[in-house]
């Protein structure tokens, strides 16, 4: 099912475990040299700016080779009524080519997620996804065009996320499915607003529940990543599906609802109440089970429930909410990091030994200069010479 | 199966063992340590934005000289509490203990950027001389960062000496916030690039806080690079001598990068330089500017784009250097 090599895969998880380990003097040299002497993990994995190259130029190559092969063919097989079968045709030749390529790189030299991989799939998709919009292209206009669409892509991306075990075809799985479901929700007529931010939710709760179970699976270690992915979708989902500003403007966006002045929406304080409680919810029982994923989902939610609050009581003073803000999170922050110098409830301050800090303080550094930096002074030493052409011209066309 | 148990199978833990590590493993705390300081910093941020804002508004009120007068006791006590906690300088890395030390000394520098700012505007302190409204904040944040080895202040140091300079140096505004159309602006950039980048190494030889290097060529290689690659895109008789600066600069960030494997310096000077040569191979191309031309520019970009990835793929082995 997986199309990487299964032995690679485990030793690679396994490896990363047993240097946890070690770096908690839970092991000793000698058994860790025994371990990466067992499970060796020889293949190519390059640093993430290299791998970020490697994605960069493959996508490159590949779209040079799409305009090169257009240049060569489009004159030879196109005459004047079959463009359309000439698309569908390119799209379905270079989607091939793409995951061909993508098989046997990985075949021959034991690839694993460094750059090129990636990029072959995400052109193979594309290209499949350009095929299939071609082919339906004149029911597209409206949305049983669309429903189709999302319908005959589907289990492309379904095999994608398994077969390559990759994220961002999870994250468009997803997005893919939520769709389907809610255009289907919306064929079934006026009932359709009442059930809606229900339906949402229960999907979601469904999702997350499966993908927790799936995930103490031993069986599914290969599938870890995948799976978080589709926990924080539907935790995040299941959140928006119930927010108040979510539910307010789609209901006056897709089902028309007339709000006047003083008017709420049905069943309004509920909703308040969800948009508060929910992120807090999330953030105990992420503290309780140290379940870091949904501790980050949390955090942004609280955010996201704090803004749609402001939105609708705002003081009209933003300048003092931000203050006020900015000191009740210093000193939210101030005292939970005073309280966890030693550990409670199982939480720590402490930082995790084994992860990368070298990143980490360095793109802290650059955020602080991003956001905190002085405007430029205004330089009187231009004598402006003239002709530059700067961006657009000379740097635009080129890849 | 657990890998505890894979490895007590194969004979490399015992089971005593393998049930420690399991118990450890279960038992490990969970470390929220960069959801706080990220809390912290944003909390820093959303503070500092907003007290930003309030003084502009109160600006001509009564309430001016309350706030102006909260503002600088505050940044007093945070540089008050990092000279306290300030460990003696070396040449070498600091770190503290006190996870809070550098927010502090963070909080306390941005706040007295905002004190210079307002002196400035309300009561032209430093007269007509703007440059050493900028220059002043700058010089200053610079030594912070040596004395209290604040990677983020050397930061707000380098971008506001560059505004001193003229140019906008923050990342996300460099091609947005410059006019570099302009030939002096150009000039202005190369020179505050080189300088930065040339301090950087020398700094570098005389083993002066060696890990400042990236937080230096980060900004240098960017500002040099777009600058260069500026002026190679306006007209002139100059192009070849800017091409032969971007090229020197590929071929000294290469080097750079493979020193202090620091590998962004790679990526950057590849795509740079990638970017200058194909302008250039272009320009010829449209000289030439027959039918084959285009299909000659297509043909150089598959070759160029799979010469490259082969680069990324064996560098090592071009480069000649080993694992």
């Amino acid at each position: 099912m997986i199309a990487y090599n299964k032995t690679l895969l485990i030793n690679m998880a396994l490896l990363k475990k047993a240097k946890q380990w070690f770096s908690r003097d839970l092991i000793t040299t000698t058994q860790m040299a025994n371990v990466l002497e067992k499970y060796p993990t020889v293949y190519f994995k390059p640093n993430i700016f290299i791998k970020i190259g490697l994605f960069l130029f493959t996508l490159f190559l590949v779209g040079a080779a799409l305009g090169l092969f257009s240049l060569f063919s489009f004159s030879i097989l196109v005459n004047n009524n079959s463009i359309e079968g000439y698309s569908i045709f390119v799209s379905i030749l270079f989607g091939g080519a793409c995951i061909f390529f993508l098989e046997k790189f990985i075949q021959w030299r034991n690839w694993y997620s460094n750059g090129i991989d990636d990029a072959l799939l995400y052109s193979a998709l594309s290209f499949i996804f350009a095929a299939i919009a071609f082919s339906i292209s004149n029911q597209l206009n409206d949305e049983d065009g669309f429903l189709l669409l999302c319908f005959i892509f589907l289990p492309f991306l379904i095999a994608g996320s398994v077969r390559y075990i990759d994220r961002v075809v999870t994250l468009l799985m997803m997005a893919c499915i939520y769709c389907i479901y809610f255009l289907l929700i919306m064929k079934s007529g006026s009932i359709a607003k009442f059930i809606m931010p229900f339906a949402f939710m229960a999907l979601s709760a469904l999702f997350y529940f499966v993908i927790n179970k799936q995930m103490a699976l031993a069986s599914r270690i290969h599938f870890s990543g995948c799976l978080k992915v589709i926990k924080a979708i539907a935790l995040v989902v299941f959140y928006v599906s119930g927010n108040y500003f979510v539910i307010r403007e789609s209901s006056v966006e897709f089902f028309s609802l007339d709000l006047s002045e003083g008017q709420d929406i049905p069943l309004a304080l509920i909703f308040y109440a969800f948009t508060a409680f929910v992120p807090l919810l999330y953030l105990f029982f992420g503290l309780k089970s140290k379940d870091k994923l949904m501790v980050w989902v949390a955090l942004l939610l609280i955010a996201v429930s704090v803004l749609t609050f402001k939105y609708y009581f705002s003081l009209g003073h933003p300048e003092i909410t931000l203050t006020l803000a900015g000191i009740a999170m210093i000193v939210l922050a101030y005292v939970a990091i005073k309280y966890l110098v030693t550990d409670k409830h199982g939480i720590t301050f402490k930082d995790d030994p084994n992860e990368d800090n070298f990143l980490k303080t360095n793109a802290e550094a650059l955020v602080i200069a991003q956001s905190f930096s002085a405007p430029a002074q205004s330089s009187d030493a231009g004598v402006q010479m003239g002709g530059g052409e700067f961006g657009g011209g000379g740097s635009g066309n080129k890849f | 199966m657990r890998f505890s148990d894979q490895l007590v199978n194969d004979g490399i833990l015992d089971q005593d063992q393998a049930q420690r590590i399991q118990d450890a493993d279960r038992l490990k705390p969970m470390s929220v340590h960069w959801e706080l300081k990220t809390i912290l910093y944003l909390g820093i941020l959303l503070f500092i934005s907003g007290i930003g804002i309030l003084v502009y508004m109160n600006i001509d009120t009564i309430g001016h000289t309350a706030i102006i007068a909260a503002i600088s006791l505050a940044s007093a006590a945070c540089f008050y509490y990092g000279f306290k906690h300030r460990k003696p300088y070396t040449h070498s890395e600091v770190t503290y203990d006190s996870p809070l030390f550098d927010y502090v000394v963070l909080l306390g520098c941005l706040l007295f950027g905002v004190l210079i700012g307002y002196l400035q505007f309300q009561y032209t302190v430093f007269g007509m001389h703007y440059g050493i409204a900028t220059l002043f904040p700058a010089i200053l944040y610079l030594s912070m960062a040596y004395m209290f080895d604040h990677k983020g202040i050397l930061s707000l140091g380098i971008t506001g000496f560059a505004a001193w300079a003229g140019i906008s140096a923050t990342p996300m505004h460099l091609l947005e916030n410059n006019d570099f159309s302009s030939l002096g602006v150009i000039w202005t950039a190369i020179g505050v690039g080189a300088l930065l980048a040339g301090f950087s190494k020398y700094t570098e030889l005389k083993d002066v806080k060696r890990h400042f290097g990236f937080t230096y060529n980060n900004f240098a290689s960017n500002i040099l690079f777009v600058a260069l690659l500026a002026g190679l895109f306006s007209d002139g008789y100059m192009k070849f001598v800017y091409f032969i600066l971007i090229s020197g600069l590929v071929f000294y960030y290469i080097r750079y990068a493979i020193a202090e494997k620091s590998f962004l310096f790679l990526l950057l000077s590849i795509i740079y330089g990638y970017i200058a040569l194909t302008y250039v191979f272009f320009s010829l191309l449209i000289d030439i500017g027959n039918e084959i031309s285009f299909m000659l520019g297509l043909f150089y970009i598959i070759a160029s784009c799979a010469a490259i990835v082969l680069f990324f793929i064996y560098y090592k082995r071009i480069l000649g250097i080993k694992k």
